[in-house]
């Protein structure tokens, strides 16, 4: 059972990662990687998601009749999600602010209802929160990555601190979404060339 | 009897789908009810930071001291139900006027952009400007709130004209964002009308 677990989590962030194996979750990997503060908030609101919903679909699994499954799984995550951006307002109102709409859109986020699905209906709880856990965390460093040079080289700055001179001029397409396809891009390219060696990738794709 | 069982079935459905509905729902409705007061204390909070902001004043980090200036301070001062709500801010220590604060909507780029824009009482200059909500670009025209940006502002006055960042000099002149034409434009326009329609009201009201 322990192999079993650490496999789950690995996979997750490595060979069967939700944004570059999967390329899942695109449209908030685009939407709020531009400035580093407010992925972080995102992540955090997305780990939490998947997590609990994960857990909680597994939990139900054996009573959720197979045709309502869906309807089910989305009142669920939905509930989660507008509890999050609840619990965002009341107590950091700014950030709230600056993510506007985001935090209710990863009610649809494809990696949230992608787990569920794919594995929580299938597999016992504890796993379930394992594998629900690592996916949000395996979505998260790849954004956390992104943002970070997005930020520096669109903004000259990380987390909104100022770290190139004067000297640099900003990249604006880089704060744009065109800039987030780039940055994507060329993670994808990094990471399937160079660190998951091709030969071993015929799983993971 | 298998027609029997497939009815079962399909009641159980419908009634798994009303308990487990209700069972969150009212998990979200508890949620809602537990933050309420807070929330709407943040946003009673935030309008009074920015109509503050606007005035000129420094704004307390501390929600009581925030409170009490704002009590002490602004008051509304609008002469009729059919007017439009505005304020008039007077010196804490004095109790003189020292400005009016306007709240204002318009167009931005991708979304209406709400400010606060305070002015003198002769209409001299611009005491403050806050933005109170905007959907402009992340970085690019959502640099309009940092306080570069709103704090070029102090001691001008309109109707203004854009001149490239880090250019102005003129007291009608303010830097627009590199990058973001629309959006300064967009901002141009909104406290370009906003002073206009301030110039009026308060033309109406002295009378």
């Amino acid at each position: 059972m322990r192999g079993k677990t650490k496999k789950v989590f690995l996979e997750n962030l490595g060979r069967g990662n939700p944004v570059f194996i999967q390329i899942l979750g695109i449209c908030s990997t685009l939407a709020v990687t531009n400035v580093l503060k407010n992925t972080v908030i995102m992540c955090c609101g997305l780990v939490f998601t998947t997590t609990l919903s994960n857990f909680t679909v597994s939990l139900l699994r054996r009573w959720i009749p197979s045709r309502i499954r869906m309807m089910v799984e989305v009142l669920i995550i939905a509930c989660y999600v507008i509890i999050v951006d609840i619990a965002i307002k009341a107590t950091l109102p700014d950030i709230s602010r600056q993510l506007g709409p985001y935090v209710g859109l990863i009610i649809t986020n494809c990696i949230v209802m992608g787990r569920t699905e794919a594995f929580a209906l299938s597999n016992p709880p504890g796993l379930s929160l394992v594998d629900g856990f690592s996916s949000g965390l395996g979505y998260s460093y790849v954004l956390l990555i992104i943002a970070f040079f997005r930020e520096l080289l669109g903004s000259g700055s990380v987390w909104g601190v100022r770290m190139l001179g004067n000297w640099w001029v900003n990249w604006s397409i880089m704060v744009m979404a065109p800039g987030a396809f780039f940055m994507l891009a060329v993670f994808i390219w990094i990471v399937k060339g160079s660190i998951l060696k091709p030969d071993q990738d015929k799983k993971g794709t | 009897m298998k027609g029997k069982t497939k009815t079962r079935q399909r009641i159980f459905t419908i009634l798994f789908m009303f308990g487990i509905t209700f069972v969150f729902i009212s998990g979200v409705s508890f949620a809602y009810l537990f933050t309420r007061e807070k929330v709407a204390m943040n946003e009673a909070l935030f309008l009074m930071r920015g109509a503050l902001i606007a005035a000129g004043r420094t704004v307390p980090e501390n929600p009581a001291e925030l409170k009490t200036l704002y009590q002490k301070t602004v008051e509304e001062a609008r002469t009729s139900e059919k007017r439009e709500v505005y304020f008039r801010v007077k010196d804490p220590q004095t109790g003189d006027v020292s400005g009016y604060v306007f709240i204002e909507k318009g167009a931005g780029l991708w979304g209406a952009i709400t400010l606060s824009i305070g002015v003198t009482p002769d209409m001299n200059s611009i005491l403050g400007l806050y933005f109170l909500d905007q959907n402009e670009t992340p970085g690019l025209g959502g640099r309009i709130t940092e306080s570069w940006f709103c704090d070029q502002f102090k001691g001008k006055m309109g109707p203004f004209t854009l001149v490239p960042e880090g250019t102005s000099s003129k007291k009608n002149e303010f830097d627009a964002i590199t990058g973001a034409t629309s959006t300064s434009n967009a901002v141009k326009n909104i406290i370009n009308d906003t002073l206009e329609k301030a110039r009026k009201i308060l033309e109406e009201d002295k009378e």
